[in-house]
């Protein structure tokens, strides 16, 4: 899981700052590993559609598309005619990474770059979201759910030639758990991690302090995935020098120029996930950076060939790119929670759960979308992105834009229009507070706006950079936030509803604390049987839209664009492309 | 001469005090929490938001941030005085390396910059003196008003759209190599070049007017003599002094023109540190820079004595 719009909300208006010293006005916009989607790829329809994680997924791409099933998440691929070439260099337009370990990193770039470098325990297909052995062979979960039992791969090496084995298993764990390490995102992924038992050289037993249904899914994250303890051990070292399992091993970092993977001509412990079970076809991968938002770098740098594939070209590129065949656009759905705006339930008017309903129905989200990402982007209708697993699709038909239904909520309500159309209660406006950070997320709340209006909402819109809008949020001054988390697993409701986040880390901007939610949280995550779980997480993606917590905005996609020549490009669950099936063909 | 560099010294140290203590300060009141920017809204915390808080806290406590702010401050300067400028938030590097990495770039463009300006800047003035009441005169003295008031980040976004985009002579981004530079350094010097074009055809033709000027063509030197050989050295001494004192604003320049050509370089660190709140690496940007700043104003006040025997430092 992780979000990947606030590094990128950082960062994007640095440029944009300079310049706006001069205009006044910051035109920021959004970028980096976001971009816009619409289609799968450049020959088939976009099945914008997809509303339940169940079923085969559908293979779309430039050799193998078939039409997209209703109701169907689709798998997005590139095309891969012609036999794979050995050989090669691929160089990819992309955001620089602050750290080079995956246990410390909380960057999504670095999450989907670093499944080159390390292979996890468990891999997950796109889509399906089946899981796949790794280095872990197979598992199994105690009848209590409080610990898990790894058999692990016997062929497996590090790149610094050390074994892969219990022992390291055990210590990658426990070394995300040391406070020196300052672990962002993984110590988060292990959630109540207590220790691992080594049973044997290849048995690895995990232990939980309570139920922790969300382990298996979590492991299938990069940052999880096991570290050579021998390089491990110096943290500092390890940031700057990775050392894993995966098929390329790491290479060079250059500051604020790029880095470089090259083939590990060892790998032959590919998941079966893999077509290419061989060690990768591609001798090196390099990461040129440019920083997000950069928009016109990117789209320059693929024109130029200077790199073949990038995911920071600017979404109203979308169309042109598309009817380009020099080109091949790929736009992989990111699970998790979907762009919400989270509602402020402490602080009024937000804390009348009428007048949320009234802000859900007064806005047309639908169309605000098609305006900011020129039919890249689908609303999104829940709590969760449809390729989420347990995602909910009856949440859907529950709001749609209806300004009546939001007026005749805020009658109900008591709020009066006033003379210049504004309601008025007990000599009270009706004013609401949007804090959000600039660029597309500004652009949202500024059509949202005027929505707001036409109803007799007075919205305010204050539109600042990332590290102001999260002190505010923290001190509850907004109505309206802004919060998005990818994942596969509904989990992810825990980080974003649950009232232990609403303090610290303040991810759960709707500020207020629930007690029944919280319960029926804990209860699924908790819960180890896949059916009784999937029952929970619907109740709980109902409970979230009948109390109107958080407007849905859109369903986050990445949108690559590479040269036709780059075939087997597959991509990851969260929309990194894995680079096993890769070849560059010849022009 | 000893007492000089003492002086001087002092006053570095001073300087250096100043520095930090404005940038601590005013990092500390723009509003922002480093720990939450790092989280971003990335922390896993999926499962448990316990573990979240927790990790949230142990951050704040590894990176002393729980300190009060005297204590967090006069621990910076203990450490600095050591040569230790701690290290990123962010990148888990130490700022010492991570500035050492970005600083050759920065340096690169800044000199670069300046061999722009002394270039265009001193044949456009001395051709504009030597053309004194003609039209190519009036024309030089407009195009480099027209270089003075030129907002840098603009003119690199137009010759990037040109020469990068249109007509693909130049990278678009940079990477490495002399092709990266010539864009950037252009930006950068033509600004400087305009100050100095003007200040070396003033200078010029201020000189030309000299008796020994007249003496010199009286004899019958050839005019290409009388201008390279006798006016021109004279007329180079003050632009030599102003080029030293543009070091400072071209290093200065250097920084914006980083952040529009995605130059690597200590300009793009500041920029990313103070967004992301990476308060080491920006605290650390600004002494470099200080340090830079003043021992530049130091070399040229050194070389007003060797330029001019006149002057003497006691």
């Amino acid at each position: 899981m992780g979000e990947n719009t606030s590094r990128r909300d950082i960062f994007l208006s640095r440029r944009r700052m300079l310049g706006g010293a001069a205009v006044a006005a910051v035109t920021a916009i959004l970028a980096a590993c976001g971009g816009s989607g619409g289609s799968a790829t450049d020959t088939a329809k976009p099945a914008t559609t997809a509303s339940t994680a169940a079923g085969a997924p559908t293979v779309v791409g430039g050799a193998t598309a078939k039409p997209a099933a209703q109701g169907t998440p689709v798998v997005v691929e590139g095309k891969a005619d012609g036999a794979p070439v050995t050989g090669g260099s691929l160089t990819i337009a992309y955001n620089d990474v602050p750290t080079l370990d995956p246990r410390v990193s909380g960057a999504t770039d670095w999450w989907r770059a670093s499944y080159a470098l390390f292979d996890p325990l468990i891999y997950q297909e796109a889509g399906t979201l089946k899981l796949i052995p790794g280095l872990a062979q197979s598992w199994q979960v105690s009848d209590d759910g409080k610990s898990y039992t790894f058999k692990l791969r016997q062929d497996v090496k590090f790149h610094d030639g050390t074994p892969f084995n219990a022992d390291a298993v055990k210590y990658t764990f426990d070394s995300i758990m040391d406070p020196a390490l300052k672990s962002l995102t993984a110590i988060g992924y292990l959630g109540p991690y207590i220790g691992t038992d080594v049973v044997d050289p290849f048995t690895a037993k995990v232990n939980f302090k309570e139920p922790y249904a969300p382990f298996l899914n979590n492991l299938t994250h990069s940052v999880l995935s096991p570290v050579s303890p021998k390089a491990g051990k110096d943290y500092n070292a390890f940031a700057a020098h990775p050392v894993g399992t995966g098929p390329f091993m790491f290479k060079e970092y250059k500051a604020q120029a790029s880095m470089t993977f090259v083939r590990n001509p060892d790998y032959k412990w590919a998941p079966a996930l893999m077509r290419n079970q061989g060690p990768a076809y591609l001798d090196q991968v390099t990461y040129r950076f440019v920083p997000p938002g950069e928009f016109t770098t990117n789209l320059g740098l693929l024109q130029n060939g200077e790199v073949q594939m990038s995911n920071g070209v600017a979404p109203q590129e979308l169309g042109n790119v598309q009817k380009d065949a020099k080109y091949q656009t790929l736009l992989p759905l990111v699970p998790g929670s979907p762009q919400i705006f989270p509602l402020n339930l402490t602080k009024a008017p937000t804390d009348d759960l009428k007048v949320r309903q009234a802000m859900f129905y007064a806005i047309d989200m639908s169309a605000i979308v098609d305006t900011l990402w020129y039919g890249g982007r689908k609303a999104a209708r829940g709590p969760l992105s449809s390729p989420t697993l347990d995602y909910n699709p009856a949440v859907e038909s529950m709001y749609g834009y209806d300004p009546k239904k939001a007026k005749a909520l805020l009658d109900e309500a008591g709020w009066k229009p006033g003379p210049d159309g504004i309601r008025i209660k007990d000599g009270q406006r009706l004013k609401v507070l949007t804090i959000i950070t600039t660029g597309i997320e500004g652009k949202n709340a500024e059509l949202a706006q005027a929505y707001l209006k036409d109803v007799g909402i007075d919205n305010q819109v204050d539109e600042q950079e990332y590290a102001q809008t999260a002190t505010r949020y923290l001190a509850s001054e907004h109505n309206i936030a802004r919060v998005y988390f990818s994942h596969t697993d509904p989990v992810v409701l825990t980080t974003l509803y649950h009232s232990k986040n609403i303090q610290g880390t303040n991810f759960n901007r709707t500020m207020k604390p629930d007690a029944k939610l919280d319960g029926m949280l804990d209860a699924a995550q908790a819960e180890l049987n896949a059916e009784t779980r999937k029952q929970k997480y619907y109740d709980i993606q109902q409970y979230i839209m009948d109390n109107a917590l958080a407007i849905p905005r859109w369903e986050e996609r990445v949108f690559w664009v590479a040269r036709a020549n780059v075939k087997g490009l597959r991509f990851q669950p969260l929309g990194g492309p894995w680079l096993q099936d890769t070849w560059i063909a010849a022009q | 001469m000893g007492t000089f560099l003492i002086q001087r010294l002092i006053r570095l140290v001073a300087v250096l005090f100043g520095v930090s203590l404005l940038t601590f300060s005013v990092l500390h009141l723009i509003p922002g929490d480093p720990v939450r920017v790092m989280l971003g809204d990335s922390i896993g915390g999926a499962a448990s938001g316990d573990q979240s808080q927790s990790a949230y806290d142990n951050l704040r406590h590894q990176l002393g941030l729980d300190l009060p702010l005297p204590i967090q401050y006069s621990r910076y300067v203990g450490h600095a005085l050591t040569g230790d400028l701690g290290s990123s938030f962010q990148k888990r590097r130490t700022v010492v390396n991570i500035i050492w990495d970005a600083l050759p770039s920065t340096l690169a463009l800044t000199f670069a910059g300046m061999g722009v300006a002394i270039v265009f800047g001193t044949t456009l003035g001395v051709f504009a003196a030597l053309k004194h009441h003609t039209w190519w005169d009036t024309g030089i003295m407009v195009f480099s008003l027209i270089g003075l008031a030129t907002p840098s980040f603009w003119l690199g976004l137009v010759l990037l759209m040109i020469f990068s985009f249109r007509l693909g002579w130049f990278p678009v981004n940079a990477g490495s190599g002399v092709a990266t530079l010539v864009l950037p350094a252009v930006t950068l010097g033509l600004g400087a070049a305009g100050t100095i074009a003007r200040l070396a055809r003033a200078s010029l033709l201020e000189v030309l007017r000299n008796e020994y000027v007249l003496t010199a063509r009286a004899k019958g030197l050839r005019e290409s003599v009388v201008i390279i050989r006798h006016a021109l050295s004279n007329a180079l001494i003050p632009v030599v002094t102003v080029v030293g004192l543009q070091f400072g604003q071209l290093l200065a320049g250097a920084f914006i023109i980083e952040v529009v050509f995605n130059r690597r370089g200590i300009g793009r660190l500041l920029v990313d540190g103070v967004l992301s709140r990476d308060y080491p690496i920006v605290q650390g940007v600004a002494l470099v820079a200080g340090v830079g700043y003043v021992l530049v104003n130091f070399l040229v006040d050194l070389s007003y004595a060797w330029l001019d025997p006149r002057i003497r430092y006691t």
